[in-house]
């Protein structure tokens, strides 16, 4: 028998209840913080860093500078050092990262890590987040204030308010970078101006230094070969010749297309002409989704999955199996992103596939784009712990030790690990060659120092100099149609909070539509109920912080 | 029963010979067939997918891309999968941390919550009901993510293993079922023991205990597994990758490489996960429960019958 009558039951749930509602209020107290600002409309922005490109080592091909990247065919011949003196100070650094790997060798058996110490100067000290988890994480590490040295933060988006605890918490770099300052640490100097400015700065400062990536975005994958037998190459592609390439590479067990969990409809929205995310017209910000192109594609999508050319269990297929599927040739092509070229390349090594890129097609009545990224990794680049200012300068040595370019000693070492333990050299061309010691899992995707600084990384192929030329002629044949996210670096409270359950709807809408089971005609009552559940307050958000940002 | 066993027969008709109840007879050969079936059917549900893990696990990778994903009997058997998880060291390390905190944490968990159930469930214990309801407003209302960290902060119990098991020493959940268990012990023979001159201890000791021994074998389980699968504490907890339980380790295996296909992420996404790393994860991290189940299964059996029959 219960010792509970039912009304003691009701006295309990009512008081939680009651201060369940009275908790938020109150945190909401504590964390009114004073009068600092993270927007930038107030004042006047700090001067950037200067941008002075590294000539180590000149590159093959010559990329712009922005869209297209350089490209080595070979492996610099010499190496030069990039790093004048050891930048540490012999002390203990602390370090917060995401990984996409698996966990590292432990330090005292890891000959990597030991090695990158003894060069760094410093004990690092390091604490790996699986990415999944980081969100937890970065939360958990604000709340207890408990910081390391040097934090490499996560997508704003995904933790709230941590810009504003990056404002607080953090050391305003401004002094040591801005302008001229930053010719202190060179290697920092050669990262481009659009990565500091995807970044953005915090209250007209400077909070973090970015980690550089290319901008073109994500990629349909074929083998070049059987894509040019059914008509899908160059750049002139119609929508018409596309389609009746995928038909004619749907047979049997084979299928043109395959997605993991989705349909690549961020690809093929490009060829249609959809906007990148949002569309910025006289300061109002309109969805991608709201489009009628964004409609047109999802009738084309549907009529492809009608045909059978999508493989059939492409929703419940993730991207490693979807590898394997078009590695053995079950899907003839697969989306992924840019850098996943470098997986293809060497899985194809060997073989006779080559994995080319498919160009975007083009759609009667409008004229397709390539959606381009801001061109650094997810977060706000990597921030340090308030400390004096000849700490704080140490640290900016080691980010820019790990900065060093392509064709630099400390490039080698941070990329391929030691000469003779992690690599031995290719006889013919002098490239590293990993050894089982590094493919094992002694390697830097596993100690994710990339991930707290790291340089523009230039496209080279190890041993696969056709590839190289490949990835460059995308990239330059791409660069013309770039169009950007034009909500890059703005925050929306709302988008913070409600972007996952709302893009769930988005995408279970678009798999009905796709699938047959909803008519395309759907689809604008979706987007409207989309645009009351949050929409429509995410793009007034996005509105009046653009217009804040640009007042001045 | 008699009239049971005649309504019985007369409902079976022409299969009844004598006044044997139906479940006595023989059944019929299409019976036996059907069950057999339906038996088989449901064993393969559960053994197939497991077969087909552990033979994905023991094959080399460029099969099981040629068989898009899977395989079911190798070419040839190798242990390529197993010697890459464990060749850091990393792993080897991590199941002893996990068999110890299992261990510890499984008997520190179950002491506690017996002698908490046990108290809970006497009647007239001083503080008793206030006692259960913070038990159960915690129950409800679990703190939160961020106000359980800083507690735990707080104790001085970060990159401590004593905080994966510290916090989640009492399930409320399990306290609830042994409480119960304790209060479906006779009256009487409590009463019993009392007269015979035993204090609480004794009588938890000696009678609650052995009268619900399924039962704290069950709850034992579910204490047992939580510690092995448990890996969010280890990750929010502990900062040294190197002194992560086994169920944490082997999760950044599986998730490493199949993680986003977005545009700037992926650059980390090279050295994509091989779906026989993915496996032999798998298949290390489901063997050694499946070890301890057999010895517990008499327990469930138990359990499930528990209060069936009423004396």
């Amino acid at each position: 028998m219960s010792p509970f009558s039912r009304r003691s039951l009701l006295r309990t749930v009512g008081a939680t209840a009651i201060s369940a509602l009275t908790a938020p209020s109150l945190t909401a107290c504590g964390s009114a913080n004073g009068s600092k600002t993270i927007d930038n409309a107030k004042g006047k922005l700090a001067p950037w860093p200067t941008y002075l490109p590294h000539n180590l080592v000149a590159p093959d091909l010559r990329g712009d500078g922005n869209f297209v990247q350089d490209a080595f065919l070979t492996y610099p011949a010499k190496l030069v050092p990039s790093v004048a003196d050891k930048p540490g100070d012999g002390s203990v650094v602390t370090a917060i990262v995401l990984s996409y790997g698996a966990p590292p060798t432990p330090k005292d058996q890891s000959k990597l890590w030991q090695a990158i110490n003894q060069a760094l100067g410093v004990d690092l000290r390091l604490t790996i987040v699986p990415a999944a988890d980081a969100p937890a994480k970065y939360a958990t590490m604000m709340a207890s204030g408990d910081l390391p040295d040097i934090i490499a933060t996560v997508d704003p988006n995904s933790v709230a308010d941590s810009l504003q605890f990056i404002q607080a918490k953090c050391a305003d770099l401004t002094p040591y970078l801005s302008g001229d300052a930053i010719r202190q640490y060179p290697n920092l100097a050669g990262i481009p101006p659009y990565a500091w400015q995807t970044m953005g700065q915090l209250g007209d400062k400077i909070y973090g230094v970015p980690v550089t990536r290319s901008r073109i975005g994500g990629q349909l994958y074929g083998n070049q070969a059987e894509l040019a037998g059914a008509g899908i190459s160059g750049t002139a592609v119609t929508i018409e010749q596309f389609t009746s390439g995928i038909g004619q590479l749907t047979a049997g067990k084979k299928y043109g297309l395959i997605g993991a969990g989705g349909w690549n409809q961020g690809w093929h929205a490009q060829s249609f002409g959809v906007p990148n995310g949002w569309q910025l017209k006289n300061g109002t910000f309109t969805s991608q989704y709201e489009t009628p192109q964004y409609a047109e594609m999802l009738k084309t999508l549907a009529d492809w999955f009608a045909k059978g050319y999508y493989y059939p269990d492409t929703l419940t297929t993730q991207l490693p199996q979807a590898k394997v599927l078009f590695l053995n040739g079950t899907a003839a092509t697969i989306g992924d992103g840019f850098a996943g070229f470098k997986y293809y390349v060497t899985a194809a090594q060997g073989s006779p596939l080559v994995v080319d890129f498919v160009r975007p097609y083009h759609v009667t009545g409008t004229s397709p784009v390539a959606y381009v990224g801001g061109g650094i990794a997810t977060g706000f680049g990597t921030a340090l712990k308030q400390a004096p200012p000849a700490r704080i300068k140490m640290l900016l040595r080691v980010l820019d030790y790990l900065t060093a370019p392509f064709g630099s000693t400390e490039y080698e070492l941070l990329n391929f690990g030691v000469d003779g333990v992690h690599f031995t050299r290719d006889p013919g061309t002098g490239a590293p060659l990993p050894t089982a010691l590094w493919k094992g899992g002694e390697n830097t995707t596993n100690l994710p120092l990339g991930l707290i600084a790291g340089p523009s990384i230039p496209l080279f192929y190890n041993g696969a100099p056709d590839a190289t030329k490949r990835a460059f002629q995308a990239q330059k044949d791409l660069s013309p149609l770039g169009v950007s996210n034009p909500a890059l670096g703005l925050i929306s409270a709302t988008n913070s909070k409600r972007s996952s359950s709302l893009g769930a709807i988005l995408q279970s809408a678009v798999n009905d539509i796709v699938t047959g089971k909803q008519s395309a005609s759907s689809w604008d009552s979706v987007v409207k109920q989309w645009k009351t559940d949050g929409g429509d307050k995410i793009a007034a958000e996005y509105a009046a912080q653009y217009a804040a940002a640009n007042k001045a | 029963v008699s009239s049971v066993t005649q309504a019985a027969g007369v409902r079976a008709g022409r299969r009844t010979r004598g006044t044997r109840p139906i479940w006595q007879e023989t059944p019929h050969r299409t019976t036996v067939a059907g069950k057999g079936l339906a038996v088989g059917l449901v064993v393969a549900l559960v053994v197939v997918p497991f077969w087909t893990v552990l033979m994905t696990s023991l094959s080399p990778s460029a099969e099981v891309i040629r068989n898009g994903g899977w395989s079911l009997w190798p070419d040839h058997f190798t242990l390529t999968a197993y010697h890459t998880i464990f060749a850091s060291g990393i792993v080897g390390h991590a199941v002893v941390i996990s068999v110890a905190i299992t261990f510890v944490g499984t008997t520190l968990s179950l002491g506690a919550t017996v002698m908490l159930a046990y108290a809970l469930s006497r009647p007239n214990v001083l503080g008793g009901k206030p006692v259960m309801l913070g038990i159960l407003f915690c129950f409800l209302l679990p703190a939160g993510m961020i106000p359980s960290f800083l507690i735990v902060s707080d104790m001085h119990l970060l990159n401590h293993y004593s905080a994966l098991i510290a916090p989640v020493l009492i399930s409320a959940f399990n306290l609830v079922i042994l409480r119960g268990a304790f209060q479906a012990v006779p009256a009487e023979l409590y009463e019993a023991a009392r007269l015979d001159g035993a204090g609480e201890v004794r009588t938890m000791l000696l009678i609650a205990l052995p009268l619900s021994k399924a039962i704290v074998a069950v709850v034992g389980f579910y204490y047992a597994v939580g510690y092995w699968n448990s890996f969010f504490n280890a990750i929010l907890y502990l900062n040294d990758q190197n002194t992560w339980p086994l169920s944490a380790v082997l999760r950044e295996y599986v998730i490493a490489g199949a993680s986003s296909d977005s545009a700037n992420a992926s650059a980390e996404v090279l050295a994509s996960a091989p779906q026989t790393i993915t496996m032999a994860t798998v298949v290390i991290a489901t063997v050694p429960i499946l070890c301890v189940y057999p010895f517990l299964q008499r327990y469930f059996t138990k359990g499930m019958l528990t209060g069936a029959i009423k004396s």
